[in-house]
């Protein structure tokens, strides 16, 4: 006979559910920093807006147009650069992480694979920085 | 071992060390919530937190529930939060936390049976539906020998092979923690293993098992399960060079759909 009054186990189904509590990015540094990462897409877009922004002022053309100068837009512009800083380099460096290129049997190696990202981001910078001083002195 | 370490009380002849551990209870009979409660055991510094836990079950405590086999990093069975990361107890010394206490919990993002006993039922069956096996087409006869293998094509998946299924990417994943329908590291790096395995044919029987809505593109990236892999698996890697292939082979397939090959 089995005695009724004595507890029973729960079965496994019932077993505690533990929840992710909405503080979990604070547990460690790494959590925190995935945090601030992703959160850079944020000041990147919205700059990204604030050019939409401006190229929309200048449509009417250049004579009346100056470009905004208020502490708080230059401030503004500050953040989103280095938003845009931390986005490119986290990104970079994950791109020897992801890219797997074969040279004979074996894979180029991770740093290679980086750096090669990294020239290009420079090569890329100063070509577009170049072509913009350039167009602005065409008049 | 550093001869100038203390080995405890039968050394010293002082009063004896002692270290404290909390750990997590919880009886699925009579408790609605986990709880912590304190054990006071005496410190060596060769201990290991798993040591620590056996000693409360062997003199202080036999109620006291936990898994583990192999104490030597192998078996995968005695992961468990400690001070809040998820390390295997085996390889987790004292040392590194006296004298301040320690607290010992179950994996987290799982549910718990009894004290440190977590359910792994979700994490085996997805581990199943990856078919982490060697898929092949029609086996050959076994008079044509063993498949053979070059030490450059084993390197291409030997790092993800190391996994131990012991779990503790799971518990350092805050996506798996918020929603335990991801597919989830481990299972994702194994089928990685087996996909970049040049005897294995089974690459397109395995994706539908990760390349689903809650497989690999649930992934945000936080990296945090290579951290703390105790076999240097880095599940993280295993899982973006999944998503940068699939994305490669679904190009290929819009631009060239007649050559699209198993």
């Amino acid at each position: 006979m089995i005695d009724v009054s004595e507890p029973r186990p729960r079965p496994f189904f019932l077993a505690y559910r533990p929840t992710l509590p909405r503080t979990w990015w604070m547990r460690n540094r790494r959590y925190a920093f995935f945090g601030l990462r992703e959160l850079t897409a944020i000041p990147v877009g919205a700059w990204l807006l604030s050019l939409l922004y401006e190229l929309w002022r200048v449509s009417d053309g250049p004579s009346g147009y100056t470009p905004s100068a208020s502490p708080l837009y230059i401030a503004f512009s500050i953040i989103c650069f280095a938003a845009a800083v931390l986005h490119s380099i986290t990104w970079l460096n994950l791109s020897g992480v992801i890219l797997r290129i074969k040279m004979g049997e074996k894979d180029v190696p991770p740093r290679t694979v980086t750096l090669a990202n990294y020239a290009q981001w420079v090569v890329v910078t100063v070509v577009v920085a170049a072509l913009l001083i350039w167009l602005g002195t065409w008049r | 071992m550093e001869p100038s370490r203390s080995h405890g009380p039968t050394r010293r002849g002082a009063l004896p060390e002692t270290i404290t551990l909390s750990v997590t209870r919880y009886d699925p009979r009579t408790d609605n919530a986990p709880h912590q409660q304190e054990y006071a055991i005496p410190y060596r510094d060769d201990m290991v937190v798993l040591d620590a836990l056996n000693y409360i079950k062997n003199q202080v405590d036999g109620t006291l529930t936990f898994r583990w086999s192999c104490r030597m990093g192998i078996c995968g069975s005695c992961g468990m939060m400690v001070n809040g990361t998820p390390r295997l107890t085996c390889g987790a010394f004292l040392h590194e936390f006296y004298p301040r206490p320690v607290t010992v919990a179950p994996l987290a993002n799982f549910p718990v049976i009894r004290d440190l006993v977590i359910d792994m039922t979700d994490f085996m069956q997805k581990l199943r539906d990856v078919k982490p096996w060697i898929i092949r087409d029609e086996e050959k006869p076994l008079e044509e020998g063993v498949y053979r293998q070059s030490p450059a094509q084993l390197e291409q998946y030997r790092q993800f092979s190391m996994c131990i299924n012991c779990a503790l990417c799971y518990a350092a994943c805050p996506v798996y923690g918020n929603d335990s329908s991801f597919t989830g590291p481990a299972v994702i790096a194994l089928a990685r293993r087996y996909n970049l395995d040049s005897r294995d044919q089974g690459k397109k029987e395995r994706s539908p098992a990760i390349t689903h809505g809650e497989g690999i593109w649930e992934c945000t990236y936080v990296g945090e399960c290579s951290v703390v892999c105790p076999k240097h698996v880095d599940p993280a890697k295993a899982i973006q060079q999944t998503k940068w292939d699939t994305t490669l082979e679904w190009a290929k397939s819009l631009v060239m759909p007649w050559g699209s090959k198993g």
